[in-house]
């Protein structure tokens, strides 16, 4: 059922220039495209969370099962086990293709940074099977430049409720 | 020449020289498949929710067991009902929604209502009909033969003159209790239930459970993780005066084998590992922070008062023996067929169900203490997705591992290949268990699953 109480979106505004996060947003799927882990991993603030949701809609990973809420200790146990020869379930490896589109910029909530708005579509193949994932992304980012980090990123996959194969390879 | 037994059920046992083989086949043939379906899942007790998954009147969700839909209701009356989610007018799918509160259900496809007992209540063209023909409890949703619940555990069975579950689940009933007892006012499932779509046989999954081999090879890096998060952790807690000595067991699967050892020693079935009508279970002393009541220098000092507490607590209700049983032990208690339920790292109740030889549907639910605090319920949910979750990390890796055995098994119906599962039949070296543990867990499950198929 639709929720009746939402509020319709607005146009984003064309004053706001996109290209840095664009910029940002494409780089970050290259690194996980190549296999660059330790490079992604470093994307990420010291204080990160990295969010997948169960539920659509899902409003907080605290009370509910999420697929994966990571702070920075549990992202670096990800990138550590990519990265290391016995991780069998990445024995052959992924190979993956990351679409990211569709930016935006969510409307200031009142915390540090700016939250981006993206569309994805990750094509993911290994052992002659191919899957595809399709969702949201929304990247809190925070400092500039060189300098920009996420702070927090939140994966809506339109699939999250469905019975998944094991996920290894970060959204 | 030793006699050989051999069962058109699929296993072979030599006892007498120590040899128990599983037939590649009951993984890939349909006929097996089919027999399973026919033989055990219309006659053992299948796990079907939790007690708190209908918190009030009118609670209901939608789930598939054993292949079939049902709606879970707890109707006006509190009374709880598993019943076929089909209309008895023309088989629509009366309740299209996965949850939720409702006092009657409609079938969409020529509007007759049930109630939440499944009564027939209203027929849109009920002139068309005899007087009272609605009312006929023949008219009404199809309950499924047979439920019960231990503790909580709602269990179905399709078979009307099964044994009563409480019988069932023969020495697997204290496993239930110890989990059922973490709660002063009951536990509940946390939201969000996790589904897996796997490419092996559902028995696979099952061994996978019981299969203290794989462990140390399988999970590796897992567990090179978590003995440096507590070193980590280590440091931090003394530097906090908090003394570290009594968790300093290594972090070791040789250690976690004595610790299931010594504990297996002191049961009543001693090294017989068999609770009974199929069903199995391990205890062995954690060495990593339990969600209920033990603290580890793995975790932030700041949840130890509560996990103290919470274990004060427990002593003062089931005194202290059973108290250090259930807070400082893990317990893993797998029931005949197709339930898991670990209690390690927070606790997971788990089935899988074929309706392929090659395929899988795993579903998986945690449970909690309705009463713990948002903190510890934060730190639960960490501490249960590390590891237990479709994207943890140790269950991508042991889906790995059942599905690449899978696919080889399709090769082996050219030569009729066999699995070996004779670890600890005749050890050469019977002290081999306590360094290695063995695989007559698993002979428990196969020898059952036999016997059901004979039968
Ligand atoms: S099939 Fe349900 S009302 Fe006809
Ligand atoms: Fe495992």
């Amino acid at each position: 059922m639709l929720d009746k109480t939402r509020k319709t979106p607005r146009l984003p505004s064309t004053a706001i220039d996109l290209r840095p996060y664009e910029t940002f947003l494409i780089h970050e799927a290259r690194l996980l495209d190549e296999g660059y882990f330790d490079d992604w991993l470093a994307l990420f603030t010291e204080d990160a969370r990295y969010w997948v949701p169960i539920q659509p809609n899902q409003a907080d990973p605290f009370e509910t099962v999420s697929l994966m809420y990571d702070d920075r200790r549990l992202l670096e146990t990800r990138v550590r086990r990519l990265s290391d020869p016995r991780i069998y379930s990445q024995e052959p490896r992924s190979r993956t293709s990351r679409t990211v589109t569709n930016v935006t910029v969510e409307p200031d909530a009142g915390e540090p940074g700016v939250t981006v708005r993206s569309k994805f579509v990750l094509v993911e193949y290994r052992r002659e099977d191919q899957r595809l994932f399709a969702g949201t992304y929304f990247h809190r980012l925070v400092g500039e430049g060189d300098a920009m980090r996420i702070a927090m990123k939140k994966v809506e996959l339109v699939n999250c409720d469905a019975p998944l194969d094991g996920l290894v390879v970060p959204f | 020449m030793e006699q050989r037994i051999e069962t058109p059920a699929g296993i072979r046992v030599d006892q007498s020289n120590g040899l128990f083989q599983v037939s590649r086949k009951v993984f890939t043939d349909p006929e097996f498949l089919k027999l399973e379906h026919e033989k055990i899942f219309e006659k053992c007790w299948l796990y079907f929710g939790h007690d708190s998954e209908l918190p009030e009147r009118g609670s209901f969700l939608t789930r598939t067991v054993a292949g079939r839909d049902f709606i879970f209701s707890r109707d006006s009356a509190g009374e709880v009902h598993v019943l076929y989610n089909l209309c008895t007018h023309r088989g629509g799918r009366v309740c299209r929604e996965k949850s939720g509160k409702a006092s009657v259900f409609q079938c969409f496809y020529h509007g007759w209502v049930f109630g939440s007992d499944g009564a027939l209540r209203l027929i849109p063209q009920e002139g068309a009909y005899p007087e009272g023909y609605k009312n006929d409890r023949e008219r009404g949703l199809v309950p499924v033969p047979r439920l019960e619940q231990y503790r909580g555990f709602w269990f179905i069975n399709l078979d009307a003159n099964a044994i009563s579950l409480f019988d069932y689940l023969a020495g697997a009933k204290p496993y239930l209790d110890n989990i059922a007892d973490q709660s002063e006012v009951g536990m509940a499932i946390v939201p969000g239930a996790q589904a897996f779509q796997v490419d092996a046989n559902w028995k696979l999954w099952h061994e996978n459970g019981m299969d203290p081999f794989h462990v140390n090879t399988v999970h590796q890096t897992y567990f090179e993780y978590s003995t440096d998060v507590a070193k980590i952790g280590k440091e931090r807690a003394q530097a906090s005066g908090i003394a570290t000595e009594v968790f300093d067991r290594k972090a070791s699967a040789e250690e976690m084998m004595k610790g299931r050892y010594a504990a297996l020693m002191q049961t009543a079935t001693k090294m017989k590992l068999d609770l009974g009508n199929g069903h199995m279970a391990y205890d062995y002393p954690a060495n990593h922070g339990r969600p209920f009541a033990q603290w580890h220098p793995s975790w932030d000092p700041k949840y130890k008062p509560e996990l103290d507490q919470s274990f004060e607590r427990l002593v003062a209700r089931v005194g202290e023996e059973r108290a250090k049983r259930i807070a400082l032990y893990d317990h893993h208690v797998l029931i005949f067929p197709n339930l898991a339920i670990v209690d390690n790292h927070g606790i997971m109740i788990r089935t899988y169900f074929s309706t392929k030889p090659e395929e899988m549907l795993v579903q998986s639910w945690t449970l909690a203490p309705a009463e713990e605090s948002k903190e510890i319920r934060r730190l639960r949910l960490y501490s249960y997705m590390d590891f237990l979750g479709p994207a943890g990390f140790g269950t991508p890796d042991d889906v790995e591992a059942i599905e690449a055995a899978q696919r080889g098994y399709k090769g082996a119906e050219d030569y009729d290949g066999w699995n070996d599962v004779s670890a600890g039949m005749l050890p050469a070296d019977p002290s081999s268990f306590v360094r290695n543990g063995d695989e007559g867990r698993m002979r428990v499950f196969w020898s059952k699953w036999a016997e059901y198929m004979h039968a």
